[in-house]
């Protein structure tokens, strides 16, 4: 399955230096399965993208559309009866799939770092923050104790955690939110990883708290120059920190493009009408806009476009045939059989939706 | 049919699952052997009065154990009763223990349970405090003293086991009634104006029962074991009744290797039967909650 | 904490209270001269004594609140009557018969807790394996066999046949020897009792004594504790915290024994606490069956011989132990989870 072309040059953000690219992470045709006892589902199916290096790469898509399996796929840290069954990691020029588990250990939380979306329940309830966080430096750097506990309180206090010398020796129930979050992307950083994957960080969060979440995050990568993928169903989140965009839907990718690009100029349908989920204040709609239809379920065999059943433009050919991913514009890619220009360029935003059946 | 239908799907899934579980299909297996022994008693080992057929009849008057032989199978205990009789019309009182047992615990503890939960505040207290207090004395100490206290007999041992097995299932309950009664759809009930008694009953119950029915499963050997323990002291079933526990009590009094056949047919049948109800059980908890134990 | 703990020991009483009414209630199944042994303090007022003199001593003919002051007032300073089984007065045989009954507790309570708990995690760790499959049928197997069955065959086996395991607490010689004037009984407890009296010979014949009730137990219990330990560690297994842990790239070992362990010995711990009670409280037909004179045998052999002062009283030292138990189980559990920092 082909990758579009990307330009080297990426678009300039306010504030960002501009970084040389080099291709940090490539994920080539990966296929997870799940082989349950109901079938197999198809959780990631045929998903190709890349992250460069010091860059934010955004995974958008509704739950169930295999974003979070994309990156435990990564990580290979997939449960029983979850499988990579095809496909290519690509990490620093190292095929992950070909590694064996001791080696993989070595990389997770050490090069490459994973944070969840829960703190509360992705953290040990019996176990320190402290004893936690310096797991990560005792294991993977042979730190001593002691030399652990002075790394992991300043690493505290650089992600924004008041008296980190007293969170040392709590236990996680007795944070707020916004603490162990940040906590527990401390213990991220900790071993300084070349990529952090974000598995929608924020989502538990009040919204105040998601703000310093994400500026936290955007900091990390100007000191740190460490790549993000950022895995959300939230577009609004996503469209401070992300510098590329990939639209997931049902375990494939129906868009990519950098960020300003995706906002400015939708072309799959799926990512229009997420768009125009967002609510705005200066819009004239009084009514909310909500997509039509719900996601296939894990084991509903959708022929064709698996959006089809829930798209206003759809034809019989998006019935019959599923769309590749094909290049609409530099660096914008998107898997559609209407394509851009049916509908035009004119504005990011679509007019209210119109009665007329697909 | 419409209770199976209250259900969601994904329970319906489950209960299918049992099926093709092994574990599951063994359990299911043994217990069919055993119902049919149960239902054939009277062909497998007519009994000698028709109308006390749970005498175990006595092939002689010798005090020593008999080997097994062409005429009794698994030959004869003390006093010459014949284990084979014993075994077989054991499955019946075995059952019907079981099932009485049950049957009236679960109806107390889903009432109890359930007015606890979906009344709360003080009546849910006094009830919590009361199936406590049940709960302190130890369930096989209860039992003895309120067989000791009615008098001795299989019946006598029925009530105590009703009277000190309802805890479990109440508490069950009243677990699944609390949260059930937060749910949108018992709401809408009430905002509907059900009577209360209904909105229990058709609504709560059938997304509750299940757990129960697994608990009742469960208890099922466990309460077997139980009565029987009893007549093997001598406290349950008249001495010449046919009940595992009551046959094997005999055989203490031979312990030598040459009576094995006093101890080794009984047990195999009392084990059996358990070893059936708690494969189920274990597959039933292994589909829906590997926690419920 | 502290209030917590404060709570609990409050609600005891209350507990214990509703647990005498309980008691009390039955009692008042049994006439009138069948309950005058719960009351009497030796046998020698029983006899030729004028029934309804004796009655009216001790206000059986009065209103049910009255009787029940009356015969609380009694049990709580200790007098729970005569036992006739016994042929002592029941507090008494409570105090002579229940160190045996800890004894044996003691003993199985190691090898049940340790074998069921290392052989609980390994099935849990290699869930679905053939490892986990045969230790699972084998320790349904042993779950099915009730305690009486398995513990005749145990004597089957191992005395009938082998001559291992002698029934009984103790060999004729050093019955007599315990019994004689010089040797102290310091617990109650056999083996505590030799080491203390400095006879190591009882020791060993004591700890011979107990290897048939103690295996007997702990075949039948471990199958419990595995059960519980694989189902908690399993549990824990699927939590979230135990992913972040293997995404950390720490070692397996590590992520099983600092991780997943001590969330799981959480719900082992109480299951472990209750085990004791049960051990403390449940034995009734091992001891029958291996002729071990403690509690258990005390209150079977009460009940046969329809000594319902024996048995009430039992009754009552019974739930006594238990409720007081579940105390110590239940402030254990909040000690040990940081998260139980109740108020």
């Amino acid at each position: 399955m082909p990758c579009g072309i990307f330009s080297i040059r990426g678009s300039v953000k306010k504030g960002e230096k501009h970084m040389e690219n080099d291709i940090l992470l490539q994920v080539t045709d990966l296929h997870t399965h799940f082989f349950t006892d109901d079938g197999v589902v198809k959780a990631v199916d045929g998903v190709n993208f890349f992250v460069r290096k010091g860059r934010t790469l955004g995974i958008v898509g509704e739950s169930g559309c295999g974003k979070s399996i994309t990156a435990l796929s990564i990580l290979r840290l997939l449960d029983h009866p979850g499988r990579v069954v095809a496909g290519e990691i690509r990490f620093k020029g190292e095929e992950l799939l070909s590694l064996t588990e001791k080696e993989m250990r070595a990389i997770r939380g050490c090069t490459i770092s994973i944070i969840f979306q829960d703190p509360m329940t992705a953290l040990n309830p019996v176990l320190t923050i402290g004893d936690q966080l310096s797991e990560v430096l005792l294991v993977h750097q042979g730190m001593s104790p002691h030399k652990a506990k002075v790394a992991v309180i300043d690493m505290l206090s650089r992600v924004g955690v008041t008296e980190p010398e007293k969170r040392f020796d709590q236990y996680v129930h007795v944070l707020s939110g916004g603490i162990q979050q940040r906590a527990m992307i401390a213990m991220a950083l900790l071993c300084k990883p070349d990529l952090l994957l974000a598995d929608e960080p924020t989502t538990a969060l009040d919204v105040t708290i998601q703000a310093q979440i994400l500026e936290l995050m955007r900091d990390i990568q100007n000191d740190l120059e460490t790549s993000i993928v950022f895995i959300t169903h939230d577009l609004g989140v996503i469209a401070e920190l992300a510098h590329d965009i990939v639209v997931m839907y049902a375990g494939k990718i129906v868009e990519s493009a950098p960020v300003r690009e995706l906002f400015n100029d939708p072309r799959h349908p799926y990512t229009q009408g997420l768009l125009k989920c967002l609510p705005r204040l200066d819009a004239e709609e009084t009514e909310l806009f909500t997509i039509r239809g719900i996601v296939p379920g894990p084991f509903d065999a959708v022929s064709g476009c698996p959006y089809h059943t829930r798209c206003r433009y759809a034809k019989s050919i998006c019935r019959e045939r599923i769309p590749m991913l094909e290049e609409v514009a530099p660096d914008h890619q998107a898997a559609c059989w209407i394509g851009g220009d049916e509908y035009g360029t004119a504005g990011p935003i679509l007019s209210t939706p119109s009665t007329r059946e697909g | 049919m419409q209770l199976f239908k209250n259900l969601d799907k994904d329970t319906r899934r489950k209960a299918k699952k049992l099926f093709t579980n092994p574990t599951a299909i063994l359990g299911f297996t043994l217990l069919t052997v055993y119902i049919l022994v149960a239902a054939l008693a009277p062909v497998l080992a007519p009994p000698a009065d028709p109308q006390n057929p749970y005498i175990i009849p006595r092939l002689g008057f010798l005090t020593e154990p008999q080997p097994p032989s062409a005429e009794t199978i698994f030959g004869t205990t003390e006093g010459q009763y014949d284990i084979f009789y014993a075994v077989v019309w054991g499955t019946r009182t075995a059952f019907k223990i079981g099932f009485l047992v049950v049957f009236c615990t679960t109806l107390i503890g889903v009432a109890v349970g359930s007015v606890a939960g979906y009344y709360r505040g003080a009546t849910d207290e006094i009830l919590m405090r009361i199936t406590d207090v049940f709960m302190s004395i130890p369930f096989l100490i209860a039992v003895i003293v309120l067989t000791t206290i009615l008098g001795k007999g299989l019946d006598k041992v029925i009530i105590a086991l009703i009277a000190f097995d309802w805890m479990d299932t109440a508490r069950l309950l009243r677990g699944n009634v609390l949260q059930a009664r937060e749910e949108e759809y018992v709401q809408a009930a009430r905002s509907l104006g059900l009577n209360d008694l209904r909105i229990i009953i058709a609504h709560i119950l059938p997304n509750t029962t299940f757990p129960v029915i697994i608990q009742a499963t469960m208890r099922i050997g466990t309460l077997v074991v139980v009565a029987s323990g009893l007549s093997f002291l001598g406290l349950g079933a008249p001495q010449d009744y046919a009940d595992w526990g009551q046959i094997i009590s005999y055989s203490r009094n031979w312990q030598g290797l040459e009576f094995w056949y006093t101890i080794f047919f009984p047990a195999l049948g009392m084990v059996l039967f358990v070893l059936a109800w708690n494969l189920i059980g274990d597959a039933l908890r292994d589909i829906f909650d590997p926690r419920l134990g | 904490m502290f209030t917590y703990v404060l709570r609990r020991l409050i609600m005891i009483p209350v507990t214990l209270l509703g647990v005498t009414l309980l008691v009390f209630a039955m009692m008042q199944l049994l006439d009138p001269y069948q309950l005058l042994s719960a009351y009497v303090s030796s046998p020698a007022e029983l006899k030729g004594q004028n029934i309804e003199r004796l009655i009216t001593k001790y206000g059986l003919d009065q209103p049910l609140p009255v009787k029940y002051t009356r015969w609380l007032g009694q049990v709580v300073k200790g007098d729970l009557g005569w036992s006739e089984s016994a042929s002592m007065p029941v507090g008494k045989a409570i105090r002579t018969k229940f160190p045996l009954t800890f004894e044996l507790a003691l003993y199985a309570f190691f090898p049940i807790i340790l074998g069921g708990i290392w052989l609980g995690k390994l099935t849990a760790v290699r869930h679905n394996s053939a490892f986990d499959h045969s230790t699972r049928m084998v320790v349904i197997v042993g779950w099915s066999f009730p305690d009486f069955v398995f513990g005749l065959l145990v004597i089957l086996i191992f005395y009938s046949w082998l001559g291992w395991f002698p029934p009984g607490v103790l060999s004729n010689w050093a019955s007599r020897v315990v019994e004689s004037a010089d040797y102290v009984r310091y617990t109650g407890v056999l083996t505590i009792d030799a080491l203390l009296n400095g006879r190591l010979d009882i020791f060993w014949d004591a700890l011979r004594h107990l290897l048939g009730p103690v295996t007997t137990m702990t075949y039948l219990w471990s199958a419990f504790l595995i059960r519980i330990t694989r189902s908690g560690m399993l549990d824990v297994l699927h939590k979230d915290y135990i992913r972040t842990a293997r995404a950390k790239g720490l070692p397996e070992k590590m992520v099983i024994h600092k991780h997943a362990s001590k969330n799981a010995m959480i719900a082992v711990l109480t299951v472990a606490g209750r085990l004791v009670i049960y051990l403390l409280t449940g034995t009734v037909i091992i001891e029958t069956i291996f002729n071990r004179p403690g509690m258990g045998k005390f209150v079977a052999f009460a009940a046969q011989q329809l000594d319902y002062s024996g048995i009430l009283g039992g009754t009552l030292f019974f739930s006594l132990v238990l409720v007081v138990g579940n105390l110590i189980v239940d402030v254990l559990y909040a000690v040990y989870d940081p998260r139980i920092q109740l108020g």
